[in-house]
């Protein structure tokens, strides 16, 4: 009986069991023979020189194995960094610190009470600089230089500049022009970071820890630390979250190689939820300054941005979010000229990186413009959302082509469900509604590592194992790949086991990192099931007398095609055991690389400031639109959402019940980004004051609205079975929706995110309400 | 200080001498070596650390080794059945889709059980209530609440 297709069906997470038993094991779960405790000295100033440390007293405290410092142990000449001009990190730094809370030195003792003591004993003489918190003061002539050798403390530049921006505002019927904000927020992941180092005898390293990209992070470990690449191995492990702040490479993980090389021992540098929040990585602040030309019809002639992006001490992997934000916004709505303008500025503060609720103040500020045009023209603003909004073939400023585009059809859809049209402006009494469209990219360039490889063997019993290079961070992609397996195989997913994200194991894979695990990763393994089926049917045509054309498979069964229910059949396992007694077991080789075309790229990533940048930069656009009711308190100036209308557009949906999960996760990231979450600083030292839950506030069960999920379907043409990104992309444009939604209720416009109730209540006493 | 305590931690008696500073979470995790219980905050804020003490949830980063002396505990590892076969509550968070990357899942379902055992047939918000001192950064609580009704109808017999 042929099986019915996997692609579609709600199929529970295959690693939820020994999650749900308390049985997985996650890195602080682990403890291997001999293993000592590390604990880090940090830098109690946000800009110092290191002048001398004298570790002395430390070492000779009984228990303590080893001390490293930057001065004495950290290789010269490596730096971190993702792009070859942004390499600006010591992980291990001898010269100088940059934050509060740098690394300066680590102890690994017997015991976590002994180390913590010993660390106490390091003393750490330092210079005290004049440090600089904010983009206006990094920027200000003199303004103390985070980096040296870094002038007006910018780290990099991007432009794009196509058509004539200046022109076509002079020939416009109407411009529009704002600045909209948004603050440093956290990811606040809940697994605190931990990782172990084991360095053996023959020079090998092995490492457990969490990381989204683990050839990435072997690749920057190597390079730091000087260790051949294949000496360096990192195992998978079940890993708490990621959204995207487990990109990098952190000192904790080169401090726990120091520390095992020097004693021969495994080491754990294990971090508290202090050290996560002042230490780990933020999301870079951002000052998004946009004007917008409009035809009277409402055609879009130019859109000018200036983008001021802030990444604290190290440039990181903010250098991605400095080109992520124009990638969001060529494709959503058309223009003719277009100018893209974004800096990449350091402050003394923690590190900024990628994170999951990404460019939201870009989306946002279109949202806000065309409420505002549309009043100024007299044009219904969902008119004119659909009259500027890119489709499918049509091409980006930078000649990106969109494969396939849903932004229209989830415009529509978002309106119908949830009654926009009725309740705009109808609500009353301190509601609204609003609406907002985004965007995101599945897979965009990442140069060597944008190709994924995957492998499949046959094991005699006829299951196979998988081999991939991707991990999984409770995004669901261990489900994911078995799935496709199984369905091309048309086997039981239990008879697809997994090996992933192991680096000594599998092939080389971008990692869950500029969300290609769907389009690269995913195609990788449909290709190595298909080439795994190819061979399987080559034995069973041999078995059964017939080419392989003539054989068909189904569940564990051979047969011939047109003999179908009659006639000799052979098991899966027979066709196995026939492949290993003839000394060619049966596997399957899989290899996707982005249908990305840099023919004319001209994107040279070894200069830090590039005019042009022509070319196909992604695989794949995912668009979807949010509409959010929601209730503004004047007396307290909180903001309550009662409910989302989400549709996304991400092509075939492979699992309905994990992309929706992971479109709630997405709303409920945005929710905290958008109303509470921000992180502040101590002016006088520079130290961070939220590094808890309890001054950082996330959501909780109590502020998730109610929320409905809709999908536009359209399959794409590049994404394994037509499915492309599903979980960020519908949801970039909430902020949007909140500030709109914040509008009809009240009148009130804002523009700084997130719209705290201070905010809010100020905005409200500024118009005389309240 | 040192302290001779007795724990009984799902349905097995420890005899163990503890210091008197360390935690209770500490010493489930790092002396009895069950570590299905997680640590997100150390410090009372997330709830990921939640265990059953005499029936009751309780922050066990927050309490001390020695309090818990003579005290029945219950952790995640002693909801499940023979051969790992999984507790309704636990099979009910796999089947909605309530565990993304699991590490607060623990918790929440100790949370769960402690309400279930009281109240049959909560509503949405005794069930937010229940869960409300919780953290999760990823699901984004709806399949969570979704998995506590299904665990009540699958207990109740209805599912
Ligand atoms: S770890 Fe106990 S409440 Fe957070
Ligand atoms: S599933 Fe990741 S924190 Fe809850």
């Amino acid at each position: 009986m042929k099986r019915e297709s996997l692609i579609g069906k709600d199929i529970p997470r295959i690693d939820s069991p020994e999650k749900a038993l308390g049985r997985a094991k996650f890195a602080a779960d682990i403890v291997l023979p001999g293993m000592l405790y590390a604990k880090v000295v940090r830098s109690p100033y946000a800009h110092a020189r290191i002048l001398n440390i004298d570790t002395s007293k430390a070492a000779s405290l009984p228990g303590v194995k080893a001390v490293v410092t930057g001065i004495e142990d950290t290789p010269r000449g490596g730096l971190f960094g993702i792009v070859s001009y942004t390499k600006d990190q010591v992980l291990l730094p001898y010269d100088k610190v940059r934050y509060y809370g740098e690394e300066v030195a680590a102890v690994a003792a017997i015991d976590e009470d002994t180390a913590e003591e010993a660390a106490e004993l390091i003393k750490v003489d330092y210079e005290p600089l004049p440090f600089v918190l904010n983009v206006e003061d990094a920027l200000k002539e003199g303004a103390p230089l985070v980096h040296e050798d870094k002038p007006g403390n910018i780290a990099a530049r991007y432009l794009v500049n196509e058509g004539n921006v200046e022109e076509a505002f002079i020939n416009s019927d109407y411009v529009w022009e704002k600045t909209f904000t948004c603050e440093v927020a956290s990811h606040a992941l809940p697994e605190p970071y931990t990782a172990i180092a084991s360095y053996e005898p023959s020079g090998k390293m092995n490492l457990w820890m969490q990381t989204q990209c683990p050839f990435q992070t072997r690749q920057a470990l190597s390079n730091t630390l000087k260790l051949p690449l294949s000496d360096i191995r990192i195992h998978s492990i079940p890993m708490g979250g990621g959204h995207g702040g487990r990109s990098d490479t952190f000192p904790a993980a080169f401090i726990a190689c120091l520390l095992s090389k020097k004693t021969g021992r495994p080491v754990q540098v294990k971090l508290s939820r202090e050290e996560i929040e002042d230490c780990m990585r933020d999301k870079a602040s951002k000052i998004w300054h946009i004007k917008v030309g409009f035809k009277k019809d409402g055609t879009i002639t130019a859109r000018d941005i200036k983008m001021t992006l802030e990444c604290g001490a190290y440039a990181s992997s903010s250098i991605v979010e400095l080109w992520v934000p124009l990638l969001i916004d060529e494709v959503l709505w058309r223009t003719e000229s277009y100018r893209y303008f974004g800096e990449l500025v350091y402050t003394n503060k923690t590190i900024s990186s990628m994170m999951r609720t990404r460019a939201h103040v870009g989306p946002m500020s279109m949202e806000v413009c065309f409420e505002q045009a549309g009043e100024a023209l007299g044009i219904d603003p969902v008119e004119l959302r659909l009259k500027n909004a890119l489709q499918t073939g049509e091409v980006s400023p930078t000649k990106s082509t969109i494969t396939s585009s849903g932004l229209k059809d989830s415009i529509k859809i978002a309106v119908e469900k949830s009654g926009y049209r009725e309740k705009k402006g109808r609500l009353g009494a301190r509601r609204g509604i609003g609406l907002g469209s985004g965007n995101m990219q599945s897979m965009f360039y990442m140069g060597f590592r944008s190709g994924s490889t995957a492998f499949i063997k046959f094991n005699d019993d006829g299951s196979c194992t998988l081999f991939t290079g991707n991990c999984d961070l409770g995004q669901g992609n261990q489900t994911l790949f078995t799935q496709i397996v199984a369905e091309e195989l048309g086997i039981d997913m239990k008879d697809v086991k997994l090996c992933y994200g192991d680096t000594e194991l599998c092939y080389q894979d971008p990692g869950t990192y500029s969300m290609s695990a769907t389009v690269v990763s995913g195609s990788a393994v449909r290709k190595a099931a298909l080439d795994a089926k190819r061979r399987l049917l080559e034995v069973a045509g041999d078995l059964l007398d017939v080419s392989w054309e003539e054989v068909e498979m189904e569940g564990k069964e051979f047969s011939v095609r047109y003999r179908r229910g009659k006639g000799k059949t052979v098991s899966l396992k027979e066709v196995c055991r026939t492949a290993f007694k003839r000394g060619k077991p049966i596997f399957g080789f899989g290899d996707h690389r982005a249908r990305v075309d840099y023919s004319d790229f001209n994107m040279d990533l070894n200069i830090p400031y590039s005019e042009r940048t022509y070319g196909q930069k992604v695989a794949a656009y995912s668009y979807g639109t949010t509409v959010v009711e929601l209730e503004v308190d004047c007396e307290t100036g909180k903001i309550k959402i009662d409910r989302i209308w989400a549709v996304n557009d991400c092509g075939t949906v492979i699992n309905p019940l994990l992309v929706k999960g992971n479109m709630h996760g997405q709303l409920n990231f945005m929710i905290g980004h958008g109303l509470y979450e921000m992180n502040r600083w101590d002016i006088r030292t520079g130290r961070k004051l939220t590094s808890d839950f309890r001054s950082y506030k996330v959501p909780t069960a109590n502020e998730i609205p109610d929320i409905e999920t809709y999908f536009v379907g359209k399959p794409d043409p590049n994404g394994p079975y037509g499915a492309k990104e599903g979980s960020l992309g519908f949801g970039c444009g909430l902020h949007g929706a909140i500030a709109n939604a914040i509008h009809d209720a009240t009148g009130v416009w804002l523009y700084d995110v997130p719209f705290t109730p201070e905010r809010v209540l100020k905005a409200l006493e500024e118009r005389g309400i309240k | 200080m040192k302290h001779d305590i007795v724990l009984k931690i799902n349905n097995e008696t420890h005899r163990i001498t503890v210091d008197s500073r360390r935690t209770l979470l500490e010493v489930i995790r790092e002396e009895i070596g069950l570590t299905g219980t997680k640590e997100m905050c150390n410090k009372g804020d997330c709830g990921s650390c939640t265990v059953l003490l005499d029936g009751r949830p309780v922050l066990s980063c927050m309490m001390l080794a020695v309090e818990a002396d003579g005290k029945e505990i219950l952790t995640i590892e002693g909801l499940a059945g023979e051969k790992n076969s999984l507790h309704p509550i636990q099979q009910a968070f796999v089947e909605s889709g309530a565990i993304q990357c699991g590490y607060c899942t623990p918790g929440f379902i100790m949370s769960a059980k402690a309400l279930l055992d009281k109240n049959k047939d909560p509503n949405v918000d005794e069930i937010k209530n229940a869960i409300s001192n919780h953290i999760c950064r990823c699901t984004g609580y709806v399949q969570i609440i979704e998995a506590i009704g299904r665990a009540a109808k699958i207990l109740g017999g209805v599912e």
